[in-house]
């Protein structure tokens, strides 16, 4: 076993860290399929450097989001990060209509009635656009705002609702025919 | 349970804190399994590294005993009539003499050797590029102050290939050949071939011995024969 006074503190960094270095994970990597593992390999660095000199002196979060930050460049290689560029239009110019919706977007109004959600899930994180499963995690799962959302992703408020808003129609076209799936 | 609380539990199934924590540990306790692992092999490479040179070095010197051993083991071929022992020169004290001699060559000079009665060509076995055979005469002075050099010494046959390799015969009726260098004959061992006693000396390339036969005293000096071709030489002559 590892050593009980750096599991310890190991243990300690992890709970008051790990919510905040997700959040800054999946919003900096390419792929949300990557989060788990680019944070595995950034708690596992941490550890290593516990384990070699004393960090108590140190902004531990921001420490942490170093290794990350270095961990999500290494974990890319230069045609990876070509391919996850994404092709979706980014500005506001077709999405006037949603930018009149509420910032509330109410998934209940959707009839998406398929009961397992797991499979929604991995259907929204297979989009190409990886803007949507970001922004549905932090939607959803963090419950953040759009306004907050588009400051995290570094774009518009109306771009944020389009994407959840389309993609909630398809899901509702995919998945909401009485359960059964669309393909 | 709404459809947004759904996805939430999906989203938390996927990404989970508690299953990320443990595949942390996991990778953790695999790290320092591979670590003490290196470490072991890292570590253990030192006692290996000692027990290879240590071996070697015992090795070395078990070979050099060795190849010690084989040069002074008597080598036995019963059937042949043959011990032989090879004395290893260079651990001998040798002091060069200065010799006043006079030596003529392309002479006559009597053959020391037995003879073939039935003319048999194989009679000696002399290494077949050794195809010249030289005849020269040594003399000395009767003393100090004579001034001819008319005193018979020895006599030498010099068979060779006119380049390196040669097998240099000296031989004397009454004393033994001259030398042109001295060293201790005392604990030499003997060497038997068909009952006569040789000592036989090796000395980097060359071999060298010493023996009575047929009523003449022998030196044999060799250059780059070997030992096979030097035994094989010296059997054939003594019979």
């Amino acid at each position: 076993m590892a050593s009980e006074s750096y599991l310890y503190k190991f243990n300690d960094i992890y709970d008051k860290t790990y919510l905040d270095l997700l959040k800054y994970i999946i919003v900096k990597c390419h792929n949300i399929n990557d989060a788990n593992d680019i944070i595995q390999e950034t708690y596992l660095e941490l550890w290593n450097i516990i384990n070699k000199k004393e960090l108590s002196d140190i902004n531990i979060k921001s420490y942490l989001i170093g290794i990350a930050n270095n961990k999500i460049k290494k974990h890319y290689t230069l045609l990876q990060k070509i391919k996850t560029i994404s092709i979706f239009e980014k500005n506001d110019k077709d999405i006037e209509l949603i930018d009149l919706l509420e910032d509330k977007i109410n998934i209940e109004n959707f009839i998406i009635q398929k009961d397992n959600w797991i499979t929604i899930w991995q259907f929204i994180k297979s989009q190409k656009n990886q803007d949507i499963p970001k922004a549905f995690y932090l939607y959803y799962k963090l419950e953040l705002s759009i306004k907050e959302i588009a400051k995290e992703l570094k774009v518009s408020e109306s771009y944020i609702k389009n994407l959840i808003y389309r993609t909630l129609k398809k899901l509702q076209k995919k998945f909401g025919n009485g359960g059964i799936s669309n393909d | 349970m709404t459809n947004k609380e759904r996805l939430k539990n999906a989203i938390e199934q996927d990404i989970n804190p508690a299953n990320n924590y443990n595949e942390i540990i996991k990778k953790i306790e695999k790290e320092r399994k591979m670590k003490s692992k290196n470490n072991l092999l890292k570590w253990s490479l030192v006692p290996i590294c000692l027990i290879v040179f240590i071996s070697g070095i015992i090795f070395l010197n078990y070979k050099n005993d060795n190849d010690n051993l084989l040069e002074n083991k008597p080598s036995i071929d019963k059937e042949n009539n043959i011990t032989l022992n090879i004395n290893d020169m260079s651990k001998m004290d040798m002091t060069k003499l200065d010799t006043d001699i006079k030596t003529v060559s392309g002479v006559n000079i009597p053959y020391p050797f037995k003879v073939n009665d039935n003319q048999d060509e194989k009679w000696f076995i002399i290494p077949s590029d050794l195809s010249q055979t030289k005849n020269y005469i040594v003399y000395t002075k009767k003393d100090k102050d004579s001034k001819e050099y008319d005193v018979v010494a020895n006599y030498i046959m010099l068979i060779t290939d006119n380049n390196e390799r040669n097998i240099k015969v000296k031989y004397s009726k009454d004393k033994e050949p001259i030398r042109d260098y001295y060293f201790s004959e005392e604990d030499s061992k003997i060497t038997t071939i068909n009952g006569i006693d040789l000592k036989i000396y090796k000395y980097g390339k060359s071999f060298y011995t010493i023996f009575s036969y047929n009523g003449y005293n022998f030196d044999i000096e060799t250059s780059n024969i070997t030992e096979q071709e030097f035994s094989d030489y010296l059997v054939s002559i003594l019979r």
